[in-house]
């Protein structure tokens, strides 16, 4: 099925669409609620993320402290709440900057055929060739632990996805009439790339873009869990689980709070995803 | 007024070289300055190809050989650069499918503003403003609101008038139409064949056109050349060649009109074109053809002259006339 002429061949409807399936609707409301909550951390959190209160360590849910506290006394509540800042960060900063490179090359691999396209599918073959996680962990390993080696790690890894898809695009939609009527008009290359095919063959890649940020979420978490990404005492979902892991019999609100932050954020992500990739198909097919 | 200038595609030659199959043999006309000349045959004669290449836009693998020059430049001779430049301003395209050709995530008044920018060095402001002309002037009605449409908004027709003011909004001096009208119903393609004339005669424009149909050329040029299997086999004034074909080949696609036959069954030409992989020795048409004899295949049938300014490729044309019987006139389209 050729996936581009789809959309946007109605750009408006689309839109109406957007809107009308009902998952889709609670994955925006959903993910847009935790994003308005992590931004407004600062503000509505009832504690400091970092203060101490050794006395009051491994408290459970209580009325001053709803999720409890750690082992060194900290809100968790408070802790799950800034946590969101950097894990939404992490989800959409290793999503933009690997769509944006991998969209640049895989259009120039599309548009142009031949030996570019070759190339970059060679590489895509190797990097592709690994786990994800692995390469992700090796790489971080390699550079040292980090939010911005995490990233580099992210972008040198999950970049060929996107290039992919959009190449496949490009490749399909490069024999259409309008871009052999923008070479008729005298148009050059670039412009023929960047203004003729890009907006059209953009969608799957965004698309795939939001599964993308949930997998980034959790390889943060991951790397966080390893003492490899956000390093204390920032408060990041997957640190917070690693440093609750001793307690987890005896306290196992520490690790469960931060847990359910992933679990509930992905679930509204991959509620926008699914459906977003459900309509994609659903205007694209004939 | 304009530079005006002359086109002139001479023994132009297209090739698919890993195939090895010649699609375009051959062929040379002449287009004078502000002439209209129409390029008829049946799917895969390689007229669309002849087209193309006078813009260079060829399919993947596929070489041009000859020589074309438009007024003092030979297009086979320029870069790339030059050539691109030329696209548009000088020589402009407009193809079969509308629907296809307009980019489906562009507002139209955007894609013919857009061509204006690239060729006019106008502002956005001044592009757009003309674009809306352009707009008005292929019979788009209400254009300024119309501007913000998608292709998809339109009709067949309309995405067609504004295919064609994309086309002509750099003022080019040569339009190749190919197949404008194929796409569309007869009512709509009669309005779109005297859209494209009047714009045609306004600009002093020159024109190809490429159709399959008679009587879409015989309504809009003044000269008409037959294609067959990758060559020209009649070249001539429309009028005389409608009147008078001097090719076995044309009376067969002059017969299989529909309107040529009232009251009786189509004729069809017997057989179908050969592999241009596999052409015959002499004349292609040979294998479909009532009058041929041995001597039309043992070599290549030259272009004879039979008026002034009236060729074709046959050896057997004085015995044409009982072919010729029976024909009958064929009217322009739309009028």
């Amino acid at each position: 099925m050729s996936v581009s002429t789809l959309a946007v061949a109605r750009p408006r409807r689309l839109g109406g669409i957007l809107m009308g399936g009902r998952s889709l609707r609670i994955g925006l409301v959903g993910f847009a609620l935790i994003a308005v909550l992590a931004l407004l951390a600062p503000w509505i959190a009832p504690y400091d993320p970092t203060a101490l209160g050794l006395a009051d360590g491994l408290q459970p849910p209580n009325a001053a402290h709803w999720f409890g506290t750690d082992q060194l006394g900290r809100d968790i509540l408070t802790r799950v709440l800034h946590a969101a800042r950097t894990d939404l960060q992490i989800g959409t900063i290793g999503v933009i900057i690997p769509l944006i490179i991998g969209a640049v090359l895989g259009l120039f691999a599309g548009y142009y055929a031949g030996w570019p396209d070759a190339i970059l599918g060679r590489i895509v073959d190797v990097v592709t060739a690994f786990p994800f996680l692995v390469l992700v962990l090796a790489i971080v390993a390699m550079l040292g632990p980090g939010l911005t080696n995490f990233y580099i790690a992210i972008t040198l890894v999950s970049w060929v996805a996107y290039a992919r898809i959009v190449r496949g695009e490009a490749l399909s939609a490069r024999g259409r009439g309008y871009i052999l009527a923008a070479r008729s008009l005298g148009y050059g290359d670039m412009r023929i790339m960047f203004r003729h095919l890009l907006p059209n063959v953009m969608v799957p890649a965004f698309v795939f873009g939001m599964s993308d940020f949930v997998l980034d979420i959790l390889a943060g978490a991951s790397l966080g869990f390893f003492g490899l990404g956000v390093q204390p005492p920032t408060p990041e979902w997957g640190v917070m689980i690693a440093e609750g892991r001793n307690f987890i019999i005896t306290a196992p609100w520490v690790v469960i709070f931060p847990g359910l932050a992933i679990i509930v954020t992905s679930f509204f992500v991959s509620l926008v995803g699914d459906s977003a990739s459900d309509i994609v198909r659903r205007v694209h097919a004939p | 007024m304009r530079r005006k200038e002359a086109l002139e595609v001479d023994r132009l030659t297209v090739t698919f070289a890993r195939e090895g199959r010649a699609v375009v043999r051959n062929v040379s006309f002449t287009i004078a300055p502000g002439d209209a000349l129409g390029l008829v045959g049946e799917s895969g004669s390689g007229k669309s190809l002849t087209c193309r290449a006078i813009l260079r836009l060829m399919p993947r693998g596929a070489a041009i050989g000859g020589r074309i020059t438009y007024g003092s430049r030979d297009l086979l001779a320029l870069c790339d650069g030059e050539m691109q430049v030329l696209r548009g301003s000088s020589i402009a395209m407009v193809f079969q499918d509308p629907l296809t050709a307009l980019n489906p995530v562009l507002r139209v008044g955007d894609s013919i503003a857009q061509v204006i920018q690239a060729h006019g060095g106008l502002g956005r402001r001044a592009a757009r403003m003309r674009a809306i002309e352009m707009m008005e002037r292929v019979g788009i009605r209400d254009a300024g609101r119309r501007a913000a449409a998608y292709p998809h908004e339109f009709s067949g027709g309309m995405r067609q008038r504004i295919h064609i003011a994309m086309a002509l909004a750099a003022r080019p001096t040569l339009l190749l139409a190919d197949e404008p009208t194929t796409a569309l119903d007869v009512v709509v393609q009669a309005e779109i064949l005297r859209l494209l004339d009047d714009l045609r005669r306004q600009e002093g424009m020159s024109l190809l056109l490429v159709s399959h149909d008679f009587r879409v050329v015989a309504g809009l040029c003044d000269r008409v050349g037959v294609m067959y299997a990758g060559e020209l086999v009649e070249v001539g004034a429309t009028q005389t060649v409608l009147r008078r074909p001097e090719h076995p080949y044309t009376i067969g696609l002059m017969n299989s009109l529909p309107e040529a036959v009232v009251g009786e069954r189509l004729r069809a030409i017997p057989g179908s074109p050969p592999d241009p992989g596999r052409l015959p020795q002499g004349c292609a048409f040979a294998p479909r053809c009532e009058l041929a004899r041995d001597s039309c295949t043992t070599a290549p049938i030259p272009m004879a002259e039979a008026l002034r300014g009236h060729s074709a490729r046959c050896i057997r044309r004085d015995q044409l006339d009982e072919m010729r019987r029976g024909l009958v006139t064929v009217g322009a389209a739309g009028t």
